[in-house]
C-alpha cells in the first residue's frame, strides 16, 4: 500500500525543515573571499650599536681589509636602497647607500634571496645587522714593493659571510630575517650628477646621474645584453659629452631587457656605481630602462670625413710600408718623409718593436710623465688627383688597453706643423685589446674610404692621447699601412 | 520473520492456474518490500538454469512466461541492494504459480558501504590522471566477490582491475553515456552527494553483454535515477569522516509510485570540511538531485532528472622522499596562513549542472523503446599562483617587461637542503643545507603575506600585479541524445541497440581570480624568448591582436580557445541463449570530429597557426565483441569474452599545444585494441567463486607530457633547456593477468571471502617521441625517433593485490567484517624522455665520452614500490522502530596505519646520462621521483534514519 498524499506531504515538509536547519548549522568552510592583509612595515626601533657606512668602511681599512663581526654582535648599519631586482640586472644582492641624496658611501650585500625588489623596494631604508657577517672589499687590494695600497679607488664595500679578504659569500636564504630590518621610511632618491673621471671609491654602490652621455656611435646595432658574445654581461661604452671621457656600461644577461637595441640619442641616465668582476674599472647600471633618457637626436659624435664616392681600394698600390722592408729604422722615417713628434712637452713618440720577425711600430704612454701625453705620426704625402677609390688600411694590435686613444687624420693641406695643420678626422674603428697584456695578434682595421679627398700632398696621420697618471693608457702596435686604389 | 514468509509462500506455490497455449504463464507473483510493504518495481526474477525470466512492474507484480519446464525449479529472485532470494517451486502444467507477496529484505550495509566508496572515488589528487583513474565507482553495485574487493579494499591503494583505467569503462545516467570527451573518464562529481537516488545500478562486468551501450573491457555501469524506480520513502544520515571531507549531512525522499502516476524524488545533502586527511584540502560540496516522473500510460512515461552538485576542493600534490622526510605524507605545499585562516592556493572547483529528459516506451511486451536528451553545461576551474607579472617599460619604442618573480611554493626546489648540497659539500653548504632543512620543518607553507606585500610595493610605483590568482577554466555545453531499443526477438534472443549523438562545445581559457592587492594583470609570457624570426615585444603576447593587455579579475588572459567535438555512433547486440549455450555478439561503429577555435593569436604561432579553426580532425571507429557462456551445470560454468575494438584518441591527446597553437598530434589514430578472457565461475549457496584469465593488447596509444627540461640533445650547448610537450604515439602495451574472488558462507552468519589479483601490465613497443615548444621550432626527436618503454611497467597501481577476509552478520541486524590486504608490484612512471636517445647523447648528437652503460641501465631501472599489507574493518547495526529503521555504519581503513606510496612519477627535468647521474650522487637527490602516498588510518562513520 501507498503512502497517502498528504501523509506523503507532511513527511516532506518535516524533512525540509530538518533539512534547512541542519544546513544553516552545519559547519561552514572557508569561503573564497579573502581580503586583502595588512603587510606594510611598521615603524621600528633597532637596539644596538650603529656604525654608519663610513665608519663601518674605514673600520674595514684598518682590519686589513675585512671586518668580521661576532654572532652575538649588536652592531647596524643603515642604507637607502638603490638597486633592484625587478628588471633582472641585479641578482641577489642589495645595494645600499648612506643617505638619500649626496651619499658618501655605498655598500653591497649578497644573500641568497630573491626577489628583493617585492621587500627592499628603491628607496628604503632598511637597517642591516651586522651580526655574524664581515664587511670586506669588492676585489683584493693591490699593494706595491713599499705596502703602498695600488688600488684604492676600485675598492668597494660588500657585506656578507666569509673570512677570505676581497672575496664576499652570500648569506643564507634563511638568515635574511636576522640581517634586513626594513624601516617604514621610503625615501625618493636623488641622483646626483658625476663626470666618468670623477668617480672614486665612495661613489661605488651609490646612485649618480649621468647626465649628457651617449653611447658610442659603433656600438648603435648592438643590444644592451643580447649579443651572442655576451656572457654574464654585456658591457657597452658611454661617452661623456662634456669630457669626452668614457665609462663601462654593463647590463647583465639575466636582465628582462637585455635584448632592446641600445638607444642611439644623447641624455642622462640614472645609473648605480659598481666594479667589474676583476674590480679593475667602474661600470654603471641602472634597475631598469626607463632610468635612461637618451630622448636627444643630436648626438655628440665627432665629425668624420665621409666619402660619399666609392672608395674600397684597387690593385693600384699608391702607399705600402710594413716596417720589415724599407723603413726599419727613425732615420728611414726621417728619410722617407715621415713625421714622428711628441707635442705634449714629453719625449716619447712612435718607436719600433719587432715580435716573431714582424717589425712595426709601437706607441705607449707607459711610465710618461705628460698628461696627456700625444704622440702623431705623420705619413709622407701621397697624390691621390692620379688614381681613383682609393682605400686607407692598417692593422692595429691593442695592448694593455685601459683607455688610451688612437686617432687618424687626413689633410691635403699640411703645413708642417701638425698643431696648425686643419685636419679631417676619419672614422676608424680601432680595435680594442685585453687591459692586462697583449693582445694575440695584429687585427686589419676595415678599410677607410678616402676617395674624396683630392691633392697631390695628402698627408695621413696618426695621433695617439693617451695619460700614465690617468691611468688611460695604451699600447698600440702599427703594422701595414697601405693606400689603395684603381 | 523470514521465517514466517517463508511458510505463507510455500502455501502460495500450490494455487494453480491453467493455461495452454503460447502465452503460458506458469509462474507469477508480485515483490513487496518486507519493512514498507511496498511494491518493488524492477525486481528481476530468472528461472535458474533456464531462459526464463522477467521484471516486477511498477506495481510489483511479475509474470514468467514461456514453457517453463515442468518440475521442481528454483527461481531466483534479485535486486540492487535487497538480499537475494531462492525460492524452489513446482511447476505444474495445471496450476500456476502465483507468489503473492514475495517478501525482500532490504540490505543496509551495501547501502552505507557505498556510500564510503563514493567518497573515496571522489578523492581527486593534484594530478587529474591519477584521480579519475580510479573506477572503483563503476564496481560498487557489483555483486562479484572479486569486484567488491577492488571497489572497497584495493580502490584506496589506486588498484586498477586488468589494468584498465576509467575510459575503459562507461558510466552511464539513466542511459546517457557521462564519460567526458575531454579525457575519456568519467567527471564523478558531477553526480556526487546524490546517493540516495543512485540505488538502482547494473554493472555488466568486462566484455560481457550490457543492454545500453557497447561499453569497453572495464565493463558498464548504468545508474537509474528514474523517480519510478526509487524505492520510496524517505531517508536522513550523517556521516564524519576524516578522509576527504569532515561531515556529510544528507535528506533524501523517493515518492514512488503515486496513484495519479506521477513519482518524484528529491536528494540533497552537504559535504565539508576544513581539512582532508592531508593538511590544507578544503572540502565544500553542495548537492541537489531531483527526479520526477510521470506515467502517461502503460505505454509511455517521461523521465526528468536534474542534478546540481557543485563542488570546491583543496588540492594537494605529490612528495619528494626528502620532503615526506621532513614534513610528513600529510604535508601539502599549496597552503598558507593568511590572516590565521589556512588558504589553499590550488582550489579546483567543478559546477557542471545535468539536465535529462528521458522517454520510456514499452511498444509491446517485447519491444521497449528510450530515448534521452541531456544537456550539461557549467565549468571546471583549477586555481594556481601566477608568480609572471609585469610591467611594460617602453625605451625607443621598444617593449621589454620589467618583474616577474620566482616560483614562490615552498617546496620549489631551492628551498630545500637537497639544493645547497648539490655542489660539493664544504663547511658552509652544510650550514646552508642546515638552515634550509630548519625554516622547512619549522614553517614551509605558502607565505600570502609576501606575495601581498610583493604586489603593494610595486603598485604604490604604478606597477602591476607580480602575484595574481590564475584560474584554468574548462567551460562546457554539451548536448547527448541517444535512443535505445531493447528487443526479445524470440523467447531466446534478445536484441539491443541504440544509436547515439553528442555534441560539445568546451571553451578553454585562463582568468585572472584574484589580484592579490593590485590593479592589473599584464598579460604577456615573462619566460618568452626572442628568437631569430621574432622578437621579444611579439613573442610574449598571448594575443598579437590585444597585444599588452592589462587584465582584471574574471578577464581571460594568457590563453583562450574552444574545443568544438561531435560524436555520432550506433551499437546493436544480439544475445543468445539456449539450454547449455548462452551467447552474445555486438559491434558498434562511431564517429568522432574534434576541432580546435583559437580565440587568442599568441605571438610566437601567428596567423592561423594559432587564431582561427585548426584543421578538423575526423576518426571513425567500430568494434566488435563477443562472448560465450558454456553451462557445465547449474553451478559451474564457463565464459570466455573476445573483443576488437577501435577508439578515437582523446581530446587532450590529439591537441599537442592547444593552449598556444593549432597543432595536432603528428601521427595521431584511434587506438586499436584486442583482449580476451576466460572464466571459471562456480556458484552454489554455500560458495562462490570465480577465476578468470584475461590479456589485453593496446595498439596505436597517443599519450601528451608538459614539463621543463634542461640539456636536450639538438639545442644549443648554452641553450638546451626548455619548457616542453611531449608526444608520443604508436604506443603499445599489454596487460595479462588472472583474477580470483571467492566467498564461502561457513555458516548462516559467518561468510569467509577472499580474492586475488596477479597481472602485469607492460608496454611492448619503443614508441615514437616528439617534443615541441615554443623555444625552437618543428619538431625535437632523437635518434630513430622512438624511446626505449619495452617491458616498463606501465605504472598505476599494485599489479598484485590479495585479500582475506570474513563477514559476520548477526540475526540481530549487526553486521562486522575485517579485511586483511596485502598489495605489491606497484612501480613508478618513468620519464620517456630519458629512455630516449637524447639520455645517452650529448647537445651535438654524439655519445657522451663518460657513458657508462652498466651506470646507465642502473639509473634507468624503473623504481618498485615497497609490497605492504593493509587492515580494513566495517561493522554496522540497524534498529527497527515501528516502521522506521535507525542505524550506523563505520569502516576503519587502514586500522594499522600503513604507510606505502599509492604512485609516483620520476621527474623529467634531468633528461640525460650526465645531469642523471651526478643529481643521483649528491647526498641528496635534487629532481628527485615525486610520490603520492596513501592515507594512513581513516574511518568513515555513517548514521541514518529511514522511514
Amino acid at each position: 500500500m501507498n503512502l497517502f498524499n498528504n501523509k506523503n506531504m507532511r513527511n516532506f515538509n518535516k524533512i525540509f525543515a530538518i533539512a534547512v536547519l541542519s544546513v544553516i548549522t552545519f559547519s561552514c568552510v572557508e569561503d573564497d573571499d579573502f581580503s586583502i592583509p595588512e603587510t606594510a612595515p611598521q615603524d621600528v626601533q633597532i637596539e644596538g650599536t650603529f656604525i654608519t657606512l663610513n665608519a663601518l668602511y674605514s673600520g674595514m681599512v684598518q682590519d686589513d681589509y675585512i671586518t668580521t663581526f661576532d654572532s652575538t654582535s649588536d652592531a647596524y648599519t643603515v642604507g637607502y636602497v638603490v638597486s633592484s631586482d625587478e628588471g633582472g640586472n641585479f641578482f641577489e644582492e642589495l645595494l645600499v647607500q648612506d643617505s638619500p641624496e649626496n651619499p658618501t658611501r655605498g655598500a653591497r650585500v649578497s644573500i641568497d634571496a630573491s626577489p628583493l625588489f617585492t621587500k627592499y623596494n628603491v628607496g628604503r631604508k632598511v637597517y642591516i645587522k651586522l651580526a655574524g657577517l664581515s664587511v670586506t672589499t669588492n676585489t683584493e687590494p693591490e699593494f706595491d714593493n713599499f705596502g703602498n695600497i695600488q688600488n684604492s679607488g676600485l675598492l668597494g664595500m660588500n657585506i656578507g659571510k666569509g673570512t677570505t679578504v676581497g672575496r664576499i659569500d652570500q648569506i643564507g636564504a634563511f638568515q635574511e630575517e636576522n640581517v634586513f630590518v626594513r624601516a617604514d621610511e621610503v625615501a625618493t632618491i636623488v641622483y646626483n650628477e658625476l663626470e666618468f673621471t670623477d668617480l672614486t671609491a665612495a661613489n661605488i654602490y651609490t646612485a649618480v646621474k649621468l647626465a649628457d652621455v651617449q653611447f658610442d656611435r659603433r656600438q648603435l646595432d648592438l643590444t644592451f645584453a643580447g649579443e651572442a658574445s655576451d656572457s654574464f654581461d654585456g658591457d657597452r661604452t658611454l661617452i661623456s659629452c662634456s669630457s669626452n671621457a668614457t665609462g663601462l656600461f654593463q647590463t647583465s644577461t639575466f636582465a628582462d631587457f637585455k635584448s632592446l637595441n641600445i638607444p642611439d640619442g644623447r641624455g642622462f641616465i640614472n645609473a648605480v656605481v659598481a666594479t667589474d668582476f676583476f674590480g679593475e674599472n667602474y661600470t654603471l647600471s641602472v634597475n631598469t630602462p626607463d632610468n635612461i633618457v637618451l630622448t636627444d637626436s643630436n648626438r655628440c659624435d665627432p665629425s668624420f670625413l665621409e666619402c660619399t664616392t666609392p672608395g674600397a681600394g684597387g690593385s693600384t698600390v699608391v702607399f705600402d710600408v710594413d716596417f720589415d722592408t724599407t723603413v726599419t729604422n727613425q732615420s728611414d722615417l726621417d728619410a722617407q718623409g715621415f713625421v714622428n713628434e711628441n707635442v705634449s712637452g714629453g719625449s716619447e713618440r712612435y718607436e719600433f718593436g719587432s715580435f716573431s720577425n714582424n717589425s712595426y711600430l709601437s706607441v705607449n704612454a707607459f711610465g710618461q710623465s705628460d698628461d696627456p701625453m700625444i704622440a702623431w705620426l705623420v705619413l709622407p704625402g701621397m697624390d691621390l688627383d692620379a688614381t681613383t677609390d682609393e682605400a686607407l688600411e692598417f692593422d692595429i694590435q691593442a695592448n694593455f688597453d685601459a683607455g688610451g686613444l688612437l686617432e687618424v687624420f687626413i689633410s691635403n693641406n699640411f703645413t708642417g706643423d701638425v698643431t696648425t695643420t686643419t685636419w679631417s678626422q676619419l672614422d676608424a674603428s680601432i680595435p680594442a685589446g685585453p687591459a692586462n697584456g697583449f693582445a694575440s695578434s695584429f687585427s686589419s682595421v676595415p678599410a677607410i674610404n678616402i676617395s674624396c679627398v683630392d691633392g697631390t700632398d695628402v698627408r695621413i696621420a696618426f695621433k695617439y692621447t693617451a695619460s700614465d697618471p690617468q691611468g688611460t693608457t695604451t699600447r698600440y702596435h702599427i703594422d701595414n699601412i697601405s693606400v689603395t686604389g684603381n | 520473520m523470514t521465517n514466517q514468509h517463508f511458510k505463507k509462500l510455500f502455501l502460495g506455490v500450490f494455487m494453480l492456474v491453467s493455461s495452454l497455449g503460447m502465452a503460458q504463464e506458469l509462474l507469477k507473483g508480485r515483490v513487496i518490500d518486507d519493512a514498507t510493504e511496498e511494491a518493488i518495481p524492477g525486481v528481476n526474477i530468472s528461472v535458474i538454469g533456464t531462459s526464463f525470466k522477467a521484471t516486477t512492474d511498477a506495481n510489483g507484480y511479475f509474470i514468467v512466461t514461456g514453457a517453463i519446464p515442468v518440475g521442481d525449479q528454483k527461481i531466483l529472485v534479485s535486486f540492487n541492494s535487497y538480499y537475494s532470494k531462492t525460492i524452489p517451486v513446482v511447476i505444474d502444467l495445471t496450476n500456476i504459480v502465483n507468489i503473492d507477496p514475495l517478501y525482500l529484505q532490504l540490505d543496509n550495509s551495501d547501502i552505507t558501504q557505498s556510500q564510503g566508496i563514493i567518497s573515496l572515488t571522489e578523492n581527486e589528487l593534484a594530478e587529474d590522471e591519477n584521480a579519475a583513474n580510479n573506477f572503483s565507482g563503476l564496481l560498487q553495485s557489483s555483486k562479484d566477490q572479486f569486484l567488491r574487493a577492488a571497489a572497497f579494499d584495493f580502490s584506496a591503494t589506486f588498484f586498477r582491475p586488468r589494468g584498465l583505467n576509467s575510459e575503459d569503462g562507461k558510466v552511464l545516467i539513466n542511459g546517457i553515456e557521462m564519460n567526458k570527451q575531454f579525457s575519456g573518464r568519467p567527471q564523478w562529481s558531477n553526480w556526487g552527494g546524490v546517493n540516495d537516488l543512485q540505488r538502482n545500478q547494473t554493472f555488466t562486468m568486462g566484455l560481457t553483454a550490457a543492454d545500453q551501450s557497447f561499453g569497453g573491457y572495464a565493463g558498464v555501469q548504468n545508474i537509474d535515477m528514474r523517480a519510478s524506480q526509487q524505492r520510496a520513502g524517505t531517508q536522513i544520515s550523517y556521516a564524519s569522516s576524516n578522509r576527504s571531507y569532515r561531515g556529510r549531512f544528507m535528506v533524501s525522499h523517493r515518492s514512488g509510485l503515486l496513484n495519479n502516476g506521477w513519482s518524484y524524488a528529491i536528494n540533497a545533502s552537504r559535504r565539508a570540511g576544513d581539512e582532508g586527511y592531508i593538511d590544507g584540502t578544503l572540502y565544500d560540496a553542495n548537492a541537489l538531485g531531483l527526479s520526477v516522473e510521470k506515467k502517461i500510460n502503460d505505454a509511455h512515461s517521461i523521465n526528468f532528472t536534474g542534478l546540481y552538485t557543485p563542488n570546491r576542493r583543496g588540492r594537494q600534490t605529490a612528495l619528494t622522499q626528502e620532503i615526506r622526510d621532513l614534513k610528513g605524507r600529510k604535508y601539502n605545499p599549496f597552503w598558507g596562513l593568511q590572516d590565521n585562516v589556512q588558504r589553499n592556493s590550488r582550489i579546483r572547483e567543478i559546477e557542471e549542472p545535468i539536465f535529462m529528459l528521458n522517454h520510456y516506451w514499452t511498444i509491446n511486451d517485447k519491444v521497449k523503446l528510450n530515448t534521452n536528451v541531456g544537456y550539461q553545461f557549467g565549468k571546471i576551474g583549477n586555481t594556481r599562483i601566477d608568480n609572471g607579472g609585469t610591467r611594460l617599460v617602453e625605451t625607443d619604442g621598444q617593449s621589454s617587461y620589467i618583474g616577474g618573480a620566482r616560483n614562490p611554493n615552498p617546496d620549489y626546489y631551492q628551498n630545500l637542503p637537497s639544493y645547497f648540497l648539490r655542489n660539493g659539500q664544504d663547511a658552509i653548504d652544510f650550514q646552508y643545507a642546515y638552515e634550509a632543512q630548519q625554516a622547512f620543518i619549522n614553517d614551509g607553507q605558502l607565505n600570502w603575506d609576501a606575495l601581498y606585500e610583493g604586489n603593494r610595493i610595486v603598485r604604490e610605483n604604478g606597477g602591476n600585479s607580480i602575484y595574481a590568482i590564475q584560474e584554468d577554466r574548462i567551460d562546457d555545453k554539451q548536448l547527448s541524445v541517444n535512443t535505445i531499443l531493447t528487443a526479445d526477438l524470440t523467447d531466446n534472443i534478445l536484441f539491443n541497440g541504440g544509436v547515439r549523438y553528442r555534441r560539445l562545445n568546451s571553451e578553454n581559457y585562463a582568468q585572472i581570480n584574484d589580484l592579490l592587492g593590485g590593479t592589473g594583470f599584464l598579460d604577456v609570457d615573462f619566460f618568452a624568448e626572442e628568437t631569430s624570426d621574432i622578437n621579444l615585444d611579439q613573442a610574449a603576447q598571448s594575443n598579437v591582436r590585444t597585444p599588452n593587455r592589462i587584465v582584471g579579475v574574471g578577464d581571460r588572459y594568457k590563453y583562450n580557445y574552444d574545443i568544438n567535438a561531435e560524436v555520432a555512433a550506433a551499437f546493436a547486440q544480439t544475445q543468445f541463449k539456449t539450454k547449455n549455450v548462452d551467447f552474445f555478439v555486438a559491434g558498434n561503429v562511431s564517429r568522432t570530429t574534434y576541432q580546435r577555435d583559437g580565440k587568442f593569436e599568441n605571438g610566437n604561432y601567428l596567423g592561423n597557426l594559432s587564431f582561427g579553426e585548426s584543421e578538423e580532425l575526423d576518426f571513425t571507429d567500430y568494434g566488435f565483441k563477443g562472448g560465450v557462456t558454456y553451462k557445465i551445470s547449474g553451478q559451474k560454468f564457463i565464459t570466455a569474452n573476445a573483443a576488437y575494438i577501435t577508439q578515437a584518441p582523446t581530446i587532450r591527446n590529439s591537441f599537442s599545444n592547444a593552449r598556444q597553437n593549432n597543432e595536432t598530434v603528428v601521427g595521431l589514430e584511434s587506438q586499436k585494441s584486442y583482449s580476451g578472457d576466460i572464466s571459471y565461475v562456480y556458484t552454489t549457496p554455500i560458495v562462490k567463486a570465480r577465476i578468470t584469465g584475461y590479456y589485453t593488447q593496446f595498439t596505436n596509444g597517443t599519450d601528451l607530457g608538459f614539463y621543463f627540461t634542461e640539456d636536450l640533445t639538438g639545442l644549443p650547448l648554452d641553450d638546451g633547456s626548455a619548457f616542453v610537450q611531449e608526444v608520443l604515439t604508436n604506443v603499445e602495451r599489454r596487460n595479462a593477468g588472472i583474477e580470483l574472488g571467492l566467498e564461502v558462507q561457513v555458516t548462516p552468519t559467518i561468510k569467509l571471502k577472499g580474492a586475488a589479483a596477479v597481472g602485469q601490465n607492460v608496454y611492448t613497443n619503443n614508441p615514437n617521441l616528439y617534443l615541441t615548444s615554443d623555444d625552437f621550432d618543428g619538431q625535437l626527436t632523437f635518434g630513430d625517433g622512438t624511446t626505449s618503454l619495452k617491458d616498463y611497467h606501465v605504472a598505476g597501481g599494485p599489479e598484485t593485490a590479495l585479500q582475506v577476509g570474513f563477514e559476520y552478520r548477526d540475526p540481530e541486524y549487526w553486521n562486522v567484517g575485517v579485511t586483511a590486504n596485502y598489495f605489491a608490484n606497484g612501480y613508478a612512471d618513468i620519464s620517456n624522455l630519458r629512455r630516449s636517445a637524447n639520455f645517452s647523447q650529448d647537445f651535438d648528437g654524439i655519445e657522451y665520452n663518460d657513458y657508462d652503460e652498466e651506470v646507465a641501465n642502473e639509473l634507468l631501472k624503473q623504481e618498485q614500490f615497497d609490497n605492504y599489507m593493509l587492515w580494513n574493518v566495517i561493522g554496522g547495526k540497524s534498529w527497527r522502530i515501528d516502521d522506521k529503521y535507525v542505524g550506523f555504519f563505520a569502516t576503519i581503513n587502514n586500522v594499522f596505519d600503513q604507510e606505502y606510496k599509492t604512485g609516483g612519477f620520476e621527474q623529467s627535468r634531468n633528461s640525460n646520462y650526465r645531469s642523471t647521474r651526478d643529481d643521483q650522487n649528491n647526498p641528496q637527490e635534487v629532481f628527485a621521483p615525486r610520490y603520492f602516498f596513501g592515507n594512513g588510518t581513516t574511518y568513515y562513520l555513517n548514521v541514518y534514519l529511514r522511514f
